[in-house]
């Protein structure tokens, strides 16, 4: 018990202060950076893979994915990083979370909470020459206006306000926490959750949105919805008109989820049941012929991915019974949904006693992060448990589910040896992150080693 | 065996003999009083509906939706709706049916387990009775209640006035989506569009229903008014809450810069026939909750005229006269205990096309210890006035302290406040002394109906000296 109390320890420390040695052969992007933890969409790598667009100490960045150093493109004032940056903050590193513990709720509120500046969203324009974001005066109380500011930075270094989109208190909906510039830069889509409302920009005001449910393509103009009452699914051209309908009804009420394949031929389409369960049907819907493959799952809250092999997903989520003590996760999984009627290829999957030594109660312990794939989804890069200590080491796993632990394993960081943040630069790198330091590392550079299978 | 042949002989008596007995306890009606159903029973909404061109009246007694001709009575069952409120054959607990009496009366000595076997067995509700615009027939519906599911089963059908009924929407309780029990059929029979209270499911936008495919189609407003003329809706786009013009496919065709704030507690939207005026009522506030604010419109010049008023179930006609329109409703202050407002008396005002002075046909004033405050205060607005050639004739409900009670009573007043009342034997019911279903016949007859009887009396037996009041 005295030995996992001092693992314990060691991973508070190490998921808080200790700067951990980078890998051989990494590239520093960045030095010195300041993150949001509370804040994952702070960082957005670009479709492309080529660059990577983050906030960092009171400013947005853009950067090369193979060469530093960063190029500032806006600056954001009052955001939580800029405050995090400020000498007297640093003690709590990424966590704004340790301010307030440090400086007791009146205190903080005075100091932080009524100046601070919400980041909403940070997407590239497909056009990628640019990151869409939205700022918000941090929630004072709820009869207060909600003021959107959507920005648009290019990467040429020009910032402008495309719009202000205010919203009454009795406004609904109310506040938004995502923004997508349409390719022809006429409308902002804003987001609350997934629900969108269009909004145009020569007129400033709302465009009637007939959708419940609105996902942008990556490859064309094109939308995938749901349409209101009608609850259908539906593709939308650009000037948002109904141009195909499927055999497929969202059932009202319940929550949905859409996911469309990179060539537009696939979308999945998951219907979460009725609340307190987690568990959700679906479909996975051929758009060229309209024929149907239903799904089911334990868990809403996974995530899924079209691999680009036809309408063949992959899985990423929880396994096992969801615990609500622990960040609601037993374990996780990795999972092959083949096309057709084959049966599920687990990849990697673990699970533990929540209340046991491997997955600690610890205040403000890092988010289990979810895998990233390279563009073929060949290989993953996945946090597995560690042996002997509580946290996660990341691995590699193929699609045969062979796995391979990356160098660094004395790195006592609760996630080590580092963040990975995805795949880039055509597969050939990929993206990381410590505490304080952005950087590339070849993937042919990182020696990582077979380990013993996991339960 | 003997009690049991007894008791079939006294109630088969006893079932001879009451409808004789009713009959004779019927109250006598007005000189000129043509009965189309004597033998009605119903209960509660929905109420009698007459067609647009004055000719017929739907309604719905003895578990049958019904139609009936008024120049020549002979009442048409389209429908039988079996455990519905007023079916006949419904078996309340000791034996009683609907068919020996009022169904509050069924009920009256029941225990409670009784009474809610009773209710259990009420499992259809209909809904509706809207006239095509054409006359040729009206729309109603059924809808049933999944108890496991708690979801509601919908069957809404056309009617047509010789009796051939055709069903244009059938959903079940596990239907994915909104669902109509009710509504108004599109002139091309395309679309059956249900505006709030026509909804299965509690929403507050309006449902476009497709009957061709049976299916919802997105309906991105949250208003809808059809055009009493045309085949076109004015309403308020989702969204954007801006007034808009509608075409019959539902396409936009005119947008004004009128938009409906954020923060409302209610709205509601009148067009004149003309289709040239609108009065746009948005009720404001919570602590005073039953106010609104809003104004007249001339869609065509922009002319506008802001209105307010004391209490939202105000109602307000277009007379058919231009953009003239008539107010109904309650009078009232804020009050200095209570959130709300005190209530001080009622009108019925005239507010002609334009900037013209409205103009009081009617109006009460009442004091705190007034008699009539306290009948006045429990008007509801709606579906309390009928009103005939364009605003020349009304028939309005008075109120009245009459042998230690208070009481509604029917009068017939034109546009100058004469008013004659509606002659019918006092029978101590609180609207006395009959319920009206509206004016009919191109304002010529008046269709109304008593516990047992539908029947439709001239107007121009009741407006005539000895009926008379004088003015105050």
């Amino acid at each position: 018990m005295r030995v996992y109390s001092l693992m314990v320890a060691i991973v508070l420390v190490g998921a808080g202060t200790i700067r951990a040695e980078l890998p051989d052969w990494a590239v520093v992007l960045d030095p010195d950076i300041v993150w949001d933890t509370r804040n994952p969409g702070s960082i957005a790598i670009s479709p492309d893979r080529k660059s990577v667009a983050y906030v960092s100490k009171g400013s947005l960045w853009w950067c090369d994915v193979t060469q530093g150093p960063p190029k500032k493109l806006a600056e954001l004032p009052n955001t939580a990083t800029a405050f995090l940056a400020m000498p007297e903050y640093r003690f709590a590193r990424s966590n704004i979370e340790s301010i307030r513990e440090q400086l007791g709720y009146e205190e903080y509120k005075r100091k932080i909470a009524t100046a601070e500046v919400q980041i909403l969203g940070l997407a590239w324009t497909r056009e990628q020459d640019g990151i869409v974001y939205g700022l918000r005066q941090r929630y004072q109380n709820s009869r207060e206006t909600a003021v959107h500011r959507v920005m648009l930075a290019s990467t040429s270094g020009e910032v402008s306000k495309l719009t202000t989109i205010e919203r009454q208190p009795w406004s609904r909906p109310h506040t938004f926490s995502g923004f997508h510039l349409t390719p022809d830069r006429k409308y902002v889509i804003a987001y609350t959750g997934t629900h969108p409302m269009i909004w145009n920009l020569s007129t400033g005001r709302p465009r009637v949105t007939p959708f419940d449910y609105l996902l942008p393509s990556g490859n064309s103009n094109r939308y995938l919805g749901i349409e209101i009452d009608s609850r259908q699914l539906v593709i939308v051209d650009e000037d948002f008109d109904v141009v195909e309908r499927f055999e497929v009804t969202a059932p009202e009420g319940r929550e949905c989820r859409l996911l469309w394949s990179h060539d537009e031929k696939f979308a999945l389409c998951r219907f979460k049941h009725e609340y307190a369960s987690t568990k959700w049907d679906g479909w996975r819907v051929n758009l060229t012929t309209g024929t149907k493959h239903s799904l089911e799952g334990n868990y809403f809250a996974d995530t899924f991915w079209f691999t680009g092999r036809g309408g063949e997903l992959a899985q990423s989520g929880i396994v096992g019974i969801r615990y609500e003590a622990v960040d609601q996760m037993a374990g996780g999984g990795l999972a092959i949904i083949p096309d057709g009627e084959e049966r599920r290829q687990t990849l990697a999957r673990f699970s533990f006693d929540p209340d046991g030594p491997r997955l600690p109660r610890m205040p403000n312990r890092p988010e289990y992060p979810l895998p990233v794939a390279d563009s073929r989804f060949e290989r993953f890069a996945m946090a597995l448990p560690a042996n002997l200590r509580p946290g996660f080491m990341y691995h590699w796993v193929d699609r045969k589910g062979q796995t391979q632990v990356f160098p660094g394993g004395n790195s006592d960081a609760y996630i080590a040896p580092f963040h990975v943040l995805g795949f880039v630069d055509g597969d050939r790198r990929i993206l990381g992150r410590t505490e304080s330091q952005l950087f590339s590392v070849p993937i042919a550079k990182i020696r990582a080693t077979t380990e013993a299978a996991h339960d | 065996m003997t009690r049991q042949i007894r008791c079939t002989h006294f109630a088969f008596i006893m079932a001879a003999c009451l409808p004789a007995a009713l009959m004779a306890a019927a109250p006598k009606l007005p000189a000129g009083t043509t009965v189309l159903d004597p033998d009605i029973y119903m209960y509660s909404w929905p109420y009698p509906r007459i067609s647009p061109d004055g000719k017929w009246v739907a309604y719905v007694s003895q578990g049958y939706v019904s139609v009936c001709n008024l120049a020549a009575p002979k009442p048409l069952r389209v429908k039988e709706v079996p455990n519905s409120w007023t079916w006949p054959h419904l078996k309340a607990p000791a034996g009683h049916t609907p068919a020996t009496g009022h169904f509050e009366a069924l009920s009256q000595g029941l225990t409670r387990d009784e009474y809610n076997e009773l209710h259990s067995r009420i499992s259809n509700t209909i809904h509706g009775l809207n006239w095509t615009h054409d006359s040729s027939g009206f729309v109603f519906g059924v809808q049933a209640y999944d108890k496991r599911r708690h979801a509601p089963i919908c069957e809404v059908f056309l009617a047509t006035i010789e009796g051939k009924v055709t069903r244009l929407v059938q959903t079940d309780s596990d239907s994915p989506t909104r669902t109509v029990n009710s509504g108004m059929l599109t002139r091309d029979g395309r679309y059956l569009v249900a505006t709030e209270r026509q909804l299965a499911h509690p929403d507050y936008r309006p449902l476009i229903w497709n009957v061709k495919t049976n299916r919802p189609k997105a309906t991105p407003f949250l208003t809808l008014v059809p055009s009493s003329t045309s085949g076109r809706w004015i309403g308020i786009e989702k969204d954007t809450r801006q007034l808009v013009l509608l075409d019959e496919a539902f396409r936009v065709m005119r947008r004004f810069e009128e938009f409906l704030p954020d923060r409302t507690f209610g709205f509601q939207l009148d067009w004149s026939p003309d289709e040239r005026s609108i009065v746009w009522r948005n009720q404001i506030g919570f602590d005073h909750y039953s106010n609104w604010e809003g104004f007249w419109l001339d869609l065509e010049s922009g002319e506008k005229r802001l209105l307010e008023g004391r209490f939202r179930d105000e109602l307000i006609l277009f007379t058919g006269d231009g953009g003239e329109f008539v107010r109904f409703g309650r009078d009232g202050v804020r009050s200095k205990f209570m959130s709300g407002d005190n209530v001080t008396g009622a009108h019925l005002t005239i507010v002609p096309s334009g900037g013209g002075r409205p103009r009081d046909v009617w109006r009460i004033h009442t004091g705190s210890d007034d008699q009539n405050t306290r009948v006045i205060r429990n008007i509801p607005a709606h579906p309390m006035l009928h009103m005939a050639g364009k605003g020349k004739l009304f028939a309005i409900p008075l109120a009245t302290y009459a042998n230690e009670r208070y009481q509604l009573t029917w009068h017939l007043m034109d546009r100058a406040g004469k008013s004659c009342r509606v002659p019918g034997e006092d029978r101590g019911e609180y609207v006395t002394p009959f319920a009206l279903a509206g004016f009919a016949g191109g304002g010529k007859l008046l269709v109304a109906y008593d516990k047992t009887r539908l029947f439709t009396i001239p107007v121009s037996s009741i407006v005539k000296g000895e009926n008379a009041v004088e003015k105050e």
